[in-house]
């Protein structure tokens, strides 16, 4: 037992076994090689089916997925490799064929106008169903846009560089790696190769957010709230990580939207939202008014806090998520809303509502663990599919992945020290598992608690712990106990022989 | 660190909507045979229009792209029946005969199913009665909303949803003196994915997105 004064005892978060089975999950499809090019296709894992018919493309899933990287964060800031080699998986694909396949390839007017399930063409306008085309028809190549090969560099296609700008910046924040200068290629029309940095991309959004009062458009022409609020995070993280000031054109378009995008009732009652608004055709698609407002409010709320709290609580009275005098009603098929309704709810501090949602959640939606040892974690939702339904589990797993408030820190407050303190580093993963890692920089401890799906007491694994000031100088504690099984292996740093079994690591620096 | 609840915490449950409105509560004041022989030849009206305007008009019929079949009826008797042809894309009309609809809205009584659909915010009242189960839904809630589309072409009661004038600052077409330090490349408009670039064509064909359009069956959004 050490006899040593430890840090103070104050809880702290750790990964729970859900958000340890999601993170399990999200490294096998990340990790898992597959062909995004024109040649190829990407495993059926990859959610192209979410939400139809705007988001069923697979970069949605890449884009969602990358929510909960930040936010598991919270409960190791010291180990984040795994999240890094994830970021850095999604990003390759993100920039793929695949990931601009509507982009690339729906050019054109959309032939299926008239062709379209009822269900499908209560997406269009109301006056214009039959007649227009539907959100997530991109229609690269009509007049007066003309073909733009380059996904990027486009008038349209915003929700591609917006997301892409925010995957960036999750995986900056991350990795701590001032990544913003590299180059890499994206694939356009044709397969042709447009070069692009992070930093031009951030700039390239904020200039159009300057220059565009309405919002830049998605398809041709349609103009999202969701979108455009997806840039402006993507540009509060970038401001955030590197003392910029990409983000300043947001707070204009928000109050524009607020203008022009909602109505209100004499009652204070959302009147109408809009899901998009057509600035050619001057039309505003209005699905269903708590649905058109809910579905963003995760990316307004770190940007725009009153804004998105007034429309949350507007969007679950209208939807009676937060009625307890009701039970919840599920409107529609797609549990998107519900899903996140809850993520909202909790972010927020709206226990009643999160309760309530959550125990929707845990007898509708079907959580559980999968695999070889159980180890991976997904909500089914009664789909009676191979694998968990991508886009709802990257959304629902941040209600899994950390505190409440977790998700707006990421953007109001960036683990920024994180990057120069002591850092585990080359952990057997997925075999071993971190479920908290963090330093306390008064004390000088680094606290580790592993978890492994299927204890192996007899054998060892080895991690590295870098960035310490003195390495000769650390003492090592494995639960508790004094642990000498560790050598210094560089100017800066430890390497750490530990059992593949549930542990406790304590480094003193 | 922020902690949770540090931005005010949403006090959603402190004001429930009410659950009857004093529109509906108006309607309820008919007598029961009055409102049902009023929504009789309300859900009447519509039975005899719509058919023959699927005919001649070109707004309803390429919004017709199914066979289903939708009803509205009321616990206290009152029903009526429309039936799609996707390939003909012709609407007919009919009392509720043998079998069941694909999708149906049910009311409680003609008072709150007048009250409901003879409002300018029909949709809204659906949700909120569905919400406070004082109605039901049977099938998809899209094809609803769809179907009261399809009346306002026949009877609009209320505004359309949106702002009441144009909004200003609209960018309508290209402008590269707003392009910035980026060029934008743009190329000369085309009607169609290249046909030589049969690796994307087989790539398109697995979206969901043509393949709806080609009519295959797709889940409702």
């Amino acid at each position: 037992m050490s006899t040593r004064p430890g840090p103070q005892a104050v809880p702290q978060p750790e990964l729970s076994d859900r958000a340890l089975g999601w993170l399990r999950f999200a490294w096998d499809k990340a990790t898992t090689p597959d062909d995004w090019s024109d040649q190829g296709e990407p495993h059926p894992w990859w959610d192209r089916y979410g939400s139809p018919p705007m988001c069923v493309f697979p970069r949605f899933d890449l884009s969602e997925m990358a929510y909960t990287l930040p936010m598991l964060m919270e409960s190791t800031p010291a180990w984040r490799e795994a999240y890094t080699r994830i970021a850095d998986e999604l990003i390759w694909r993100f920039v793929s064929f695949w990931g601009g396949i509507d982009w690339n390839t729906l050019i054109g007017p959309d032939p299926n106008v008239d062709r379209y399930s009822p269900e499908w063409l209560c997406c269009a306008p109301e006056p214009l169903r039959g007649a227009y085309p539907l959100p997530g028809w991109t229609g690269n190549g009509v007049e007066p846009w003309g073909l733009q090969p380059d996904p990027v560099g486009a008038d349209g296609n915003l929700f591609y560089r917006a997301w892409l700008n925010l995957t960036l910046g999750i995986r900056r924040y991350v990795a701590g790696e001032a990544t913003e200068h590299d180059t890499f290629q994206v694939t356009g029309y044709r397969n042709r190769q447009f070069p692009w940095t992070h930093d031009r991309v951030a700039r390239h959004l904020s200039n159009q957010l300057a220059t565009r009062p309405q919002g830049p458009h998605c398809e041709n022409t349609k103009i999202w709230p969701t979108c455009v609020t997806a840039a402006g995070l993507g540009l509060q993280l970038y401001d955030s990580l590197r003392g910029t000031d990409l983000h300043a054109p947001f707070p204009a378009w928000a109050e524009y939207a607020r203008t022009h995008y909602m109505g209100l009732k004499p009652d204070g009652d959302l009147d109408w939202f809009a899901f998009y608004y057509d600035p050619v055709e001057d039309k505003v698609a209005t699905l269903h008014e708590p649905y058109n407002a809910l579905i963003f409010l995760h990316v307004l709320l770190p940007q725009e806090p009153a804004w998105a709290t007034q429309l949350y609580e507007l969007c679950t009275r209208a939807i009676g998520f937060s009625d307890r005098r009701h039970p919840v009603v599920h409107l529609a098929k797609d549990p998107r809303m519900i899903v996140t309704a809850l993520v909202l709810a909790r972010e927020l501090g709206d226990t009643t509502t999160e309760a309530r949602l959550r125990d929707e959640v845990e007898e509708h939606f079907q959580p559980r663990f999968f695999g070889e040892h159980d180890d991976r974690f997904g909500y089914w939702f009664g789909l009676d599919e191979p694998w968990p339904r991508g886009q709802l589990n990257a959304i629902l797993a941040m209600a899994d992945a950390a505190p409440p408030g977790a998700w707006s820190r990421v953007f109001d407050q960036p683990q920024t020290d994180v990057h120069a303190e002591p850092t585990l580093r080359d952990v057997d993963f997925p075999r071993v598992a971190i479920r908290q890692a963090r330093n306390d920089m008064t004390a000088r401890t680094l606290d580790v608690v592993t978890a492994v799906s299927r204890p192996e007491p007899q054998a060892t694994t080895a991690v590295t712990v870098d960035r310490l000031p003195a390495p000769s100088l650390a003492t090592v504690e494995l639960d508790d106990r004094p642990h000498t099984a560790w050598r210094v292996t560089g100017s800066d740093a430890i390497e750490v022989d530990l059992p593949v079994d549930h542990c406790r690591l304590r480094v003193w620096f | 660190m922020s902690s949770p609840g540090s931005r005010r915490a949403p006090s959603a449950t402190s004001s429930p909507r009410q659950d009857v409105t004093a529109w509906e509560r108006a309607w309820g004041l008919l007598p029961r045979s009055w409102a049902a022989s009023l929504l009789r030849l309300v859900l009447g009206l519509f039975g005899v229009v719509l058919p023959p305007a699927s005919r001649w008009d070109p707004v309803l019929r390429r919004q017709i792209t199914r066979s289903l079949v939708v009803d509205i009826t009321t616990d206290d008797g009152v029903a009526r029946r429309w039936s799609f042809d996707g390939p003909g894309r012709r609407a007919r009309s009919t009392t509720v005969t043998a079998g069941a609809p694909d999708h149906a809205l049910r009311f409680a009584t003609s008072g709150q199913a007048l009250a409901t659909l003879l409002s300018t915010r029909t949709v809204d009242r659906v949700v909120a009665g569905v919400v406070t189960q004082r109605m039901r839904i049977e099938g998809s809630a899209f094809v609803v909303i769809w179907f009261h589309g399809l009346t306002r072409r026949i009877v609009r009661i209320g505004r359309r949803r949106g702002p009441r004038v144009r909004p200003p600052g609209a960018y309508l077409s290209p402008d590269p003196s707003l392009d910035g330090d980026e060029t934008i490349t743009r190329e000369p408009a085309v009607t169609v994915l290249d046909p030589t670039w049969t690796d994307a064509w087989r790539a398109r064909a697995r979206l969901w997105m043509p393949r709806g359009g080609a009519g295959e069956p797709m889940p409702e959004p």
